[in-house]
Order: C-alpha cells, then structure tokens, then sequence
C-alpha cells in the first residue's frame, strides 16, 4: 500500500480495523470514499458520530437507545408481563422483524462460553432476576441460540427463575419453513419431535 | 493435480472461533492425526456440510485436505457422529464437559497422536452421558489425563524412601515434587498439601479401572475436597494458568449454590 499518499493509507489502515476487513477490502472502501461526493461522506462520518455520541443502553432491557428507556419499553401496546431474553442486540432485532412477539426483551449481552471465560458475571442474568422480581413478570422467553452455549445459558436462567410464580419457556426448534424433512440433519429432526404439537 | 490430498478423521470439536463473515476456526482433536486445526469456509451459514457439527465436545466425521504439512488445513465436510444429547440437556454436565475439552486442549500439541487420549475422551464423555454429574467424575478425568501425558503424580509410595502408601499414616503432596511423601521425610509446612492414604489409594485404584467400572469406586465428601486441592493446583502449575473453563464452572456453581 505504499504507492498510496499517507491520508489514504492512515484510513486504510482504519478500515482494517473492521471485523471481517481485509487490507484489499480496505483499500477498495477507501477507494470508493475517495469517489464519493464530500457530502455524502460527510454524511457518513455524521452518522458514525451520532452513533457514538447517542447510542447509550436501556436501563431497564439492556437494548440499544437514544434516551434513558428504549422504544420498546417505553411502548404501552407492549405487553410487560412477557420478557423475552435474548443473547443480543441482532437476536432481538430479528425477533421483531418476524413481528410474532408482542412483549418485552432484556439482552444479556453474550452467553455463557466456557472456553473464552464467559460466565454468569458476565451476563446480565443478575438484573434479569431484578427485574423479575419487581415488574411482575407472567412469562419468561428464552431465545438464545440453539447453541452447546445457548441451551448452558438457557438452563442456567431456567435455574435462577426456579420458586417464581411465572412460566419460563423456550424458543421452538425443529425444521424451518419452507423445509423439507429428508435433508434435516439428525440433531434438528430430533429437536422438531421434541417440539411437536398439537394440530 | 491440484496438490492436495484429502483425508478423513474421527474427532471431538475442542473449540472454534468465528472468522471472517460466515467461516469458523476449529480445533477437532481426532484419534487419526492428534490435535487439528482447520477453516471451515462457510460454517456459519451451511446447513448442509457442517450441521450442527461444530459444537464444542461434539464427535464429528471430518474430512479435511491440506495444501502444506504444517498450518490451517481447509475442513471440507463435517458430519456430527455424536452430540451427546444428555450432557447438553444438563447445566452441570455441560460444563463438566466443556472443562473436559478445555484439559484436552491444554495437554496437546497440534499433531501429536495419542489413541489412548482420545479413548480416555470418549470414555469420559459416555461416562457423563449416562451418570449423573459428580464430582468424583471430574477428578478421575483429572487424574488419568495427568497419567496418559506424563504428569502421573506419585501416590503410591513417598518418592524419598519409597515406602508404599498402605504403609504409611500421614502423607503429603508437593506440587513441584510431583507426588507425596511420608511425614518423616517431609514434614509438613506451608508448600505441601496435606491428603489422607485414603484418598491416594482411591486415586490408584481408579488409574486403570474400566470405565464403566469406575461408579463402584467410592469417593467420600472427604477424599474429594482433597483431590481437588493438589490435582487442580498440579493442573495450574503444568499448564502455567488457571483453565478459563473452570473458572466459569466454579461461579456457575457458587451461583446457584446461593439461590
């Protein structure tokens, strides 16, 4: 990347930076920022400011937000009885997209992993119970990922929630939609006939 | 000729990390060529070569290829032979597990074959499947790993007079001496361990059992507390380091002690 003047190679070297950026990659984004209209990177580097400067967590759910509470929390036609707990940020995004969940979220912030020294203390399963304990809770969703950490995660807050007068349930598994039952690897037809149900 | 060869493996996931936007690193160790590192291009995303495959303990047929001798090999398909459904469903066991690997790891080089690790592995791990999670299970894999890597700790005779265990009334361990001694050739002072022969001959008698007779070996309250008291220290004092895994196993287990 010599043949680069120094401004260039100095945002290169940012864009390496980014998980999954390559040095090449990185220079075909400086490359292109070189392109663009200085409006529109100015844009850009608005946006990534606002991000930083604005962005805090819910401090009720953990989520991303502007203000102190997150929409979704601070949103009446949610159902508050209902926490549905999620590993992350995207987990809970992809939750609402599909529009099937009509309750609240609390993020944990990752799962327990073992091998990389995550624990409990690290995970935001304390306030989980908190927050249980004093907003009433009818239901609680676990929706970490189908995981060898997604279920340790899901089976330690399954234990935490033991002698609280709620549900505690966990997201289904099986095939997916569209699906066709003869390519379904062993583990997720077993999965499937566990979560049957009733037609 | 593309100069590459592929060949085929029986391995137990140790771990894996992310890399890039849909790939995996993952670490089998495999009872054809040892410890293996390799890529595996897409991981995340394919459903159809490495599903649910790349799970940690997770037995899997691997089929890999590599372009030079040393360096990440490219897994090419990888089918779960075993997911040990039992030990997922359970908390404690999963993490009795994952602790398992994470010894495996710590005690192998890459390429390295031992037929007599991977069989204690697969022991240890069916063990687990089918008994309940207790702790005389975590210190019998302690103890015959140290064994089958070299690090045997002496505890069937003082290593200075050599007098056998059945003889002897009081005894300790030294960490750096590697196995106990009778009170009269070391008393015992701040850097030994104090254990009873009791615990030491349970050890023994549990080095070379078959494993589906091991339950029949009875580990007091007691002689476990003194297990874990040299064998965890012995562990640190080889590896170098605490094991993360265990850290994780120990609050786990300080959590839901106190609910």
């Amino acid at each position: 990347m010599k043949g680069y003047p120094p401004p260039v190679r100095r945002l290169i070297a940012e864009f390496s930076k980014f998980p999954g950026i390559g040095e090449k990659t990185a220079a075909r984004l400086a490359t292109f920022v070189l392109q663009s209209s200085e409006s529109d990177m100015a844009r850009l580097a608005e946006c990534i400011m606002d991000v930083k400067k604005k962005i805090k967590i819910c401090e009720v759910c953990y989520n991303l937000t502007e203000k102190e509470v997150c929409e979704i929390c601070s949103d009446p036609s949610r159902d508050k009885g209902v926490i549905g707990v999620v590993e992350d940020t995207d987990t809970l995004v992809a939750i609402e997209e599909s529009g099937g969940f009509h309750g609240t979220y609390h993020v944990l912030h990752g799962v327990l992993s073992p091998a990389e020294g995550i624990g409990p203390d690290q995970l935001r399963i304390t306030e989980l119970v908190k927050r249980i304990r004093e907003e009433g809770v009818r239901e609680v969703f676990i929706a970490t990922n189908p995981s060898v950490q997604g279920e340790s995660t899901a089976l330690l807050i399954k234990r935490m929630l033991e002698g609280f007068p709620l549900v505690v349930t966990r997201i289904g598994m099986g095939v997916p939609v569209g699906g066709s039952l003869k390519y379904v690897d062993k583990m997720t037809m077993a999965k499937a006939i566990e979560f049957r149900r009733g037609v | 000729m593309t100069g590459k060869m592929q060949n085929k493996a029986t391995g137990f996931v140790l771990n894996f990390r992310d890399y890039g936007e849909s790939d995996r690193i993952v670490t089998f160790f495999t009872d054809q060529t040892g410890k293996l590192k390799g890529i595996a291009k897409g991981a995340r995303r394919s459903q159809k070569r490495f599903a649910n495959a790349i799970e940690p303990f997770s037995l899997s047929a691997i089929i890999f290829s590599r372009r030079r001798a040393e360096g990440l090999c490219l897994i090419e398909d990888c089918r779960v032979l075993n997911h040990f459904p039992r030990i997922r469903e359970d908390l404690e066991k999963t993490l009795m597990a994952s602790y398992f690997i994470d010894l495996a790891d710590s005690f192998t080089e890459e390429g390295a074959v031992s037929h007599r690790l991977f069989k204690h592995m697969s022991d240890f791990l069916n063990l687990l499947e089918a008994e309940k999670a207790g702790e005389s299970i975590m210190r019998l894999f302690e103890f015959r790993l140290l064994c089958i890597s070299g690090y045997e700790p002496t505890l069937g005779h003082c290593i200075s007079c050599r007098k056998p265990v059945e003889s002897l009334k009081e005894i300790s361990f030294g960490i750096s001496d590697g196995g106990i001694k009778c009170e009269k050739c070391a008393p015992l002072t701040a850097g030994r361990i104090s254990i009873s022969p009791g615990t030491a001959r349970t050890l023994v008698a549990g080095k070379n059992m078959p494993v589906e007779k091991l339950r029949r070996l009875i580990f007091t309250e007691y002689s476990l507390r003194e297990s874990r008291l040299f064998l965890v220290p012995l562990i640190r004092h080889i590896t170098g380091r605490q094991l993360k895994s265990l850290n994780v196993l120990m609050e786990v287990k300080h959590l839901t002690d106190t609910i």
